[in-house]
C-alpha cells in the first residue's frame, strides 16, 4: 500500500513535467504575444518598447533557456510574473487568491452534485422505466446540453430582471451570499447527468443480486435494503466519476466565473487565454493538471474501500 | 482494469456476449426503450440532414443579403435570416453536417489513435506500455478544453501553409479548401484532448480479454497477434468501444461551440451550430431567435446523442438494463 | 369648513413640495458604483489605458483637465505659456496643491513623478507616457535607464516648471491634459507593488485597490485643496462580460458603465436617453502587410481593396456606426471629405490580372487576423470574404485569434485615431519608415511616401499647401498603396442612470466625479 502510494506520487512528477513541456511549446510557438495585450484596447505597440519589454520579461531568450528557468523557478515555488492581466504580479499570489474562491465554489458544487445526483439516480433506478425515471433522466440530461455561455445570461435575465427572485447579477461575497446561487446552479447541472446515470445503472445492476434478495428475505423493508446494501454497492462507480466531475467543474468555472464576475481560478484561466498572458496560462494549466491528477489519485485511494474486489497492488 | 476510468463504460460486462444474435438482440433492446427510440429517430434525422441537407436547403448557407439582416421568420426564409442576412434554415441544415463531422471525425481520430496506441501498449507491455500510458496520463491531466484551445490556436497557421504547399505542388483542390481544412484542425484538436480515454479503454479491453481461454487456445495453435485481434478481440470488445465512441458525440459538439466562443472554433464561412450561437450572442436581447434556433437544435441533438449512447449501453450491456 | 380648508392647504403645500424634492433633494448616500471591463493591470497613470483612465482624473491629477469641448482647464496647474519657437512650455502650479497625505505638490514633484513614469519598466508596450513625452529633452535617456535626470524638465521655482522640447511638437500642450501625465508621489516607495493598494493621490479622491478581488474604491480626499466633492465613495467593480454588464445596470447594481461599441445597437434602442457620448470616435481600420506573400504585390492589395464595398457593407450591417473612409477624421484639420475608396470589381479584376499572380488560382490564401472580442470584425470580414470570393475568386482565411506576429498575417485590424487636432501624428505613424503602426502591420512604405510625409512635417503650420500634402500622403496610403483600409467609426458612450446629475466626460474618456451628485431615487 505505502509503496503504491509513493509510486503514484512519484509518477506525478514526470507527468507534470510533460504538461509543462507541452504548454510551454504551444505557448512559445503559438500566435499570441502577451505584450500586445497590456492595454485593454487596441493601440499597436511601439516596436522599440516592445523589444525592451521582451528583454525585461525574458521573452527574448531561446526556448530551452526559458523552459529550464521556469522549471528551476517552479522548484523554488516561483511561477513567474503576470504580464498583461495584472502586470508584474506574482502568478503564485494570483493563483492563491483565485483558488481560494474557486475551491469554495467548486467544493460546494461537488458536494451538491453528489448530494443531489445520488438520490436522484437511486430514485430513478427504483422507479425504473416509470414517468419519474424519465423526468429525472431527461431533466439531468437536458440542462447541460445548453452551452454555459448561453445558459448563464439566460438565467440571469430570467432570475434577476424578469422574476426578480435574485437581487444581484454579479460578484462574489462568499458561498452564503445569494450571488453564489446562479453560478453554483450552472456548475452543478453540468456533470449532474453523469452521476445520476452512474448511480442509476449501478443500482439497477445491484437490485436483482443475491444479497439484495437475501436482505429482503430477511425481512428488511424496501427502504432499508436500498440504503444499506444498494447504496454501498452503487457508491463505487459514482466515486470513480469524481475525476470527471472535477475536470468538468474546472472547465465550467472558466466561463461561469468570467460571466458572473467572480475573481476565481476559472477567471484567471479565461483571462490568461484571452490576453495570452503566457506565465499565467502556464500557471493555471499546471495547477489544473495537478488538481485533476490529485483527484484521480484520491479516487484510486478510496475505490478499494468501497469495492473489495479491487486491490491495490 | 484501472479504477480511474471515468466513463460509464466501466460497467460494461467483461464477458461480452458471444452469439451472432448480439446485434439483433441489442437492436431490439434499444428500440424497446422509448427514450432510446426517440434519440435514434433524432440521430437518423441528423444523419439524413448531414448527407442530404445541403442539397435540400433552400439557399446556399453562405449566401449573404446584407440588406435583410436579422429578419424574423417569413415565407421566404422559414426561420428568418441571421445578422448577415443568411438563411438560418439553410445554415442549420449545413450545421448538421458540421455537427456530425465533429462527432464522427473527432471521435474517429481519437479512437484510431487510441486503438493503435492502446493495442501497442497492451501487447508490448514493459517500458513501451509505461511510456504510452504515461503519455496518456499527461494528456488526461490537461483540462480538456484548454488543450484544444491551445492546439487549435497554435497549429492553424502552419497547417494552412503546409496544405497550400501541397496544393501548389499537386493541384489537388481539396488542399485549397479552407473550410475543410479548418474543420480538420478543430476536430484534430478535440481528438488530441480525448484520445487517452480511448487508448485506456482499448488497452483495458485487450488486457482483460487476452487472458481468456479461447484467446490462449488460439495462441497455442499459433495464431498471429493480428489474427487474434481480428477473430477474438474485435468482436468481443467492439460493444464497449461503440458505446464509448457514441457517448463522446454530444460532448464533442458542445466542445466545438466552446472553442467558437473562445475564438478558435470553426471559422467563417464555415457554419456550425456553435458558431451560429456565438455570432448572435452579442445582439441576442434584440434578436433572441438568432440564438434560440441554433441553441435548441444543438441542445436537442446533444441530448439525443447522449440518450442514444445511454440506450446503446443498456442494449449492449443487458445486465444493467434488467428490471 | 375650517378643517376642509386646512386639508386643502396641506394638499396644496404637498403638491408644491413634491417637484422640489424630486429635483433638488440629494440621495442620503452619495455613493456610486461603476464598472471596469478588465482586471486592473497597473494603477499608476503613466501606463494607464482602457478602463482605468476614467478615475485617473480625480486621483492622480494631471496639470490640466479637458472640457467636453476639448479645451484645457486648470487642474493642478493654473496656466501655461509657450515660447515663440514652440520649444519651451512653462506651467504654473496651483500654490495650494497638496497630496492626499498633506505634503505640498511642487514643480519638483511633477518632475520626479514623470521621470519615474517614463522608465521602461513603468510603461506598457504601446508606450504609455512615452508616447507624448518622448520629445522632451533628456526623457528618452531617462526612459532607457541611461540617466536619472531629464534636463528638459526644469524646476524654476516651487510652483513653476519649464518643459523643454527637442523639437517643436504640434499640440504638445494637450499632453498636459492627458491622464498619462497624472501625478504620483515619487518620494513614496513606488516600486513596491503593494504600495499601489493605497497610493498617495493628488486629486479630490483617494484610491484603494484590492488586486485579489479586482476591486477599486475611491474615497473623498479630505486633504484636497479645491472644492470638496459631494460624492463620498465611488466603487469600481469588474464585469468583463458585456451582457452581464447591461443586466447589472438594468438591475440597478451599477449606475455607470462605458460602452465601446459592443452594446451600441442594443442601448441605442433601449437606453437612448441615458447615453452620454464620449467626444472623439474610436476609429477602426485594417492595415495590410507588404512583407508577407501574397500582399507583397501592390496590385493584389489594390485588387483586394477595390473588390470590397465597405461603405455599403458597414452602412447596412451597422446603421448606428459611421463609415470611415479616411485616416484623418472629420473633427480633425485637413480632413479630406472628397476621398473615396473605389468599389469597382472590374477594376479589381484588372489589378489582379496585373499582379504577379495573374489569376486567383495562383494566389495563396490571404490571412486576416482579427479580434473576436470586438464583435463587428467577424461580421464585416465575413461579408468581405464573400465579396472577395465573388468578385475575385480569392480565398481569404479569417483568424479570430489576434496576433501581431509579423511573419504570418497579411491583414491586421487596428484601432487608433489622431490624439491631437492635426493630421501629422497619425499619418506619420503609417507613412514614415519607422512609424509605429506601419512597423506593427509589417508594412514598409515606399521611399517616396516617406519623403513626402517628412516634407509635410517640415512645413510651417501656416503653409498654404500643408493640408494638400497631408491629403496626398493619406490618398497614397489608402488608394494607391492599398495599405490602410479605413473601416468604421465606433462611438463610445457612457450609460448613466438618470439619478446621476452633473455627469461630464471628455476626449480622455474620464468622468468629472468631483462635481457629480446622486439624486434621491
Amino acid at each position: 500500500m505505502t509503496t503504491y502510494v509513493l509510486r503514484r506520487l512519484l509518477h506525478m512528477i514526470p507527468t507534470l513535467l510533460g504538461v509543462i513541456l507541452i504548454t510551454f511549446t504551444l505557448g512559445y510557438y503559438g500566435p499570441g504575444d502577451p505584450l500586445q495585450y497590456q492595454l485593454g484596447e487596441q493601440i499597436p505597440p511601439d516596436p522599440e518598447q516592445l523589444a525592451r519589454l521582451r528583454e525585461l520579461y525574458g521573452l527574448d531568450r531561446p526556448f530551452h533557456e526559458q523552459l529550464v528557468d521556469y522549471i528551476v523557478g517552479l522548484a523554488q515555488g516561483d511561477m513567474g510574473m503576470s504580464i498583461s492581466v495584472q502586470a508584474k504580479r506574482p502568478i503564485r499570489d494570483m493563483l492563491g487568491t483565485g483558488l481560494g474562491v474557486s475551491l469554495q465554489l467548486g467544493g460546494a458544487a461537488a458536494v451538491l452534485i453528489f448530494v443531489i445526483g445520488v438520490p436522484l439516480g437511486m430514485l430513478a433506478a427504483y422507479k425504473h422505466n416509470s414517468l419519474i425515471d424519465y423526468i429525472i433522466v431527461s431533466f439531468s440530461a437536458m440542462l447541460p446540453t445548453i452551452p454555459v455561455f448561453v445558459l448563464a445570461p439566460l438565467l440571469l435575465i430570467l432570475a434577476v430582471l424578469q422574476l426578480k427572485i435574485l437581487p444581484y447579477s454579479f460578484g462574489w461575497e462568499g458561498l452564503l451570499d445569494p450571488r453564489a446561487i446562479l453560478p453554483l446552479f450552472i456548475l452543478v447541472v453540468g456533470p449532474l447527468l453523469t452521476i445520476v446515470r452512474q448511480t442509476r445503472s449501478a443500482v439497477l445492476e445491484a437490485l436483482p443480486q443475491d444479497y439484495v434478495r437475501t436482505a429482503k428475505a430477511k425481512g428488511l423493508g424496501n427502504r432499508q435494503v436500498m440504503m444499506r446494501h444498494i447504496l454501498k454497492n452503487a457508491l463505487a462507480p459514482v466515486v470513480t466519476s469524481m475525476g470527471f466531475v472535477v475536470a468538468s467543474l474546472l472547465t465550467g468555472s472558466l466561463f461561469i466565473e468570467s460571466i458572473f464576475g467572480i475573481p476565481g481560478f476559472g477567471k484567471l484561466i479565461y483571462d490568461g487565454l484571452r490576453s495570452f498572458d503566457y506565465p499565467l496560462i502556464l500557471g493555471t494549466t499546471l495547477v489544473s493538471s495537478f488538481i485533476i491528477m490529485a483527484s484521480n489519485f484520491i479516487v484510486d485511494m478510496i475505490y478499494p474501500l468501497l469495492d473489495p474486489r479491487v486491490n491495490l497492488d | 482494469m484501472s479504477a480511474t476510468t471515468t466513463d460509464n463504460v466501466t460497467q460494461i460486462s467483461e464477458e461480452a456476449p458471444k452469439t451472432r444474435s448480439l446485434w439483433s438482440n441489442a437492436f431490439r433492446r434499444l428500440i424497446r426503450n422509448r427514450m432510446s427510440l426517440f434519440s435514434l429517430f433524432i440521430v437518423i434525422l441528423v444523419l439524413l440532414l448531414a448527407i442530404f441537407g445541403p442539397a435540400l436547403s433552400p439557399y446556399d448557407y453562405t449566401k449573404q443579403d446584407i440588406f435583410n439582416t436579422s429578419q424574423p421568420p417569413t415565407a421566404e426564409h422559414l426561420l428568418g435570416t441571421d445578422e448577415l442576412g443568411r438563411d438560418i434554415l439553410s445554415r442549420l441544415m449545413w450545421g448538421a453536417r458540421t455537427a456530425l463531422a465533429v462527432a464522427l471525425i473527432s471521435q474517429g481520430i481519437s479512437y484510431s489513435v487510441g486503438a493503435i496506441l492502446g493495442a501497442i501498449a497492451a501487447y508490448s507491455g514493459g517500458w513501451i506500455d509505461s511510456l504510452i500510458m504515461r503519455l496518456a496520463d499527461i494528456f488526461m491531466s490537461f483540462p480538456h478544453l484548454l488543450l484544444a484551445v491551445f492546439v487549435s490556436a497554435t497549429v492553424r497557421r502552419p497547417i494552412a501553409d503546409a496544405a497550400y504547399e501541397i496544393y501548389r505542388d499537386t493541384g489537388v483542390e481539396i488542399f485549397r479548401n479552407t473550410v475543410m481544412l479548418d474543420y480538420l484542425i478543430v476536430f484534430g484538436a478535440l481528438a488530441l484532448a480525448s484520445w487517452p480515454w480511448a487508448a485506456r479503454l482499448i488497452r483495458g479491453q485487450i488486457l482483460s480479454l487476452r487472458e481468456n481461454d479461447y484467446v490462449l487456445a488460439s495462441r497455442a495453435f499459433g495464431a498471429t497477434p493480428w489474427q487474434i485481434i481480428r477473430w477474438h478481440l474485435m468482436p468481443n470488445a467492439i460493444g464497449a468501444i461503440i458505446v464509448a465512441f457514441t457517448a463522446g458525440f454530444g460532448g464533442a459538439m458542445l466542445a466545438e461551440s466552446s472553442l467558437s466562443y473562445l475564438g478558435v472554433g470553426i471559422r467563417p464561412p464555415g457554419a456550425s451550430w456553435g458558431t451560429m450561437i456565438n455570432e448572435s450572442l452579442v445582439g441576442w436581447r434584440m434578436h433572441p431567435h438568432l440564438v434560440a434556433m441554433p441553441g435548441i437544435v444543438l441542445a436537442v441533438c446533444v441530448f439525443a446523442f447522449n440518450m442514444f449512447g445511454d440506450g446503446l449501453n443498456d442494449a449492449l450491456n443487458p445486465r444493467s438494463s434488467k428490471g | 369648513m375650517n378643517k376642509h380648508r386646512l386639508l386643502w392647504v396641506v394638499v396644496a403645500l404637498l403638491i408644491s413640495i413634491v417637484p422640489t424634492i424630486a429635483q433638488d433633494d440629494l440621495a442620503e448616500e452619495q455613493v456610486v458604483t461603476a464598472v471596469m471591463e478588465s482586471s486592473v493591470s497597473v494603477i499608476h497613470p503613466s501606463a494607464v489605458g482602457g478602463g482605468q483612465r476614467d478615475w485617473t482624473r480625480v486621483t492622480f491629477a494631471a496639470p490640466f483637465v479637458r472640457t467636453p469641448e476639448g479645451e484645457l482647464e486648470p487642474w493642478l496647474a493654473t496656466g501655461y505659456e509657450v515660447s515663440d519657437d514652440g520649444l519651451e512650455y512653462t506651467i504654473s502650479l496651483e500654490p495650494e496643491a497638496i497630496f492626499s497625505d498633506g505634503t505640498p505638490i511642487t514643480a519638483e514633484s511633477l518632475k520626479e513623478a514623470w521621470e519615474w513614469g517614463v522608465k521602461v519598466e513603468n510603461i506598457p508596450s504601446w508606450g504609455g507616457l512615452m508616447t507624448i513625452f518622448e520629445p522632451i529633452v533628456g526623457i528618452p535617456e531617462v526612459s532607457a535607464g541611461e540617466s536619472d535626470d531629464a534636463e528638459g524638465l526644469v524646476v524654476v521655482d516651487d510652483h513653476t516648471l519649464t518643459i523643454v522640447l527637442s523639437r517643436p511638437v504640434i499640440g504638445f500642450q494637450d499632453a498636459l491634459g492627458s491622464y498619462l501625465t497624472g501625478i504620483v508621489k515619487a518620494d513614496d516607495d513606488l516600486d513596491n507593488p503593494d504600495y499601489w493598494r493605497s497610493p498617495t493621490t493628488a486629486g479630490p479622491f483617494t484610491l484603494t485597490w484590492n488586486p485579489d478581488t479586482d476591486e477599486v474604491d475611491l474615497t473623498r480626499n479630505d486633504n484636497w485643496w479645491g472644492e470638496p466633492a459631494t460624492l463620498t465613495e465611488i466603487h469600481y467593480r469588474l464585469i468583463s462580460d458585456v451582457q452581464t454588464k447591461l443586466i447589472a445596470y438594468e438591475n440597478d447594481e451599477i449606475a455607470v458603465f462605458k460602452d465601446t461599441g459592443g452594446l451600441l445597437d442594443q442601448i441605442s434602442q433601449t437606453h437612448a436617453d441615458e447615453m452620454i457620448p464620449i467626444p472623439g470616435l474610436g476609429f477602426f481600420f485594417l492595415a495590410v502587410s507588404n512583407q508577407v506573400e501574397p500582399t507583397t504585390d501592390v496590385h493584389l492589395r489594390r485588387a483586394l481593396l477595390y473588390a470590397i464595398d465597405h461603405e455599403t457593407v458597414i452602412g447596412a450591417l451597422f446603421p448606428n456606426h459611421p463609415v470611415a473612409s479616411t485616416i484623418v477624421q472629420g473633427s480633425t484639420v485637413c480632413y479630406n471629405a472628397d476621398l473615396t475608396i473605389p468599389y469597382d470589381p472590374e477594376l479589381a479584376r484588372e489589378e489582379l490580372a496585373m499582379s504577379e499572380y495573374g489569376s486567383a488560382e495562383n494566389v495563396p490564401p490571404v490571412q486576416v487576423y482579427f479580434y473576436t472580442s470586438i464583435d463587428f470584425w467577424g461580421r464585416i470580414l465575413t461579408a468581405y470574404q464573400q465579396q472577395w470570393q465573388e468578385n475575385l475568386g480569392i480565398e481569404v482565411q479569417l483568424n479570430g485569434v489576434d496576433t501581431y506576429d509579423d511573419t504570418v498575417g497579411n491583414v491586421y485590424r487596428f484601432s487608433g485615431g489622431p490624439t491631437i487636432n492635426d493630421p501629422s501624428d497619425i499619418l506619420t505613424k503609417f507613412a514614415a519608415q519607422n512609424g509605429n503602426y506601419a512597423a506593427v502591420a509589417n508594412y514598409t512604405p515606399p521611399e517616396e511616401l516617406s519623403a513626402l510625409i517628412e516634407e509635410a512635417n517640415s512645413l510651417p503650420m501656416d503653409a498654404e499647401n500643408r493640408c494638400d500634402v497631408y491629403q496626398d500622403v493619406e490618398n497614397q496610403l489608402i488608394v494607391e498603396e492599398a495599405a490602410v483600409w479605413p473601416q468604421i467609426g465606433v462611438p463610445y458612450n457612457w450609460v448613466v442612470k438618470p439619478y446621476i446629475q452633473g455627469f461630464e466626460t471628455s476626449l480622455n474618456q474620464d468622468i468629472n466625479w468631483e462635481s457629480i451628485v446622486v439624486l434621491a431615487n
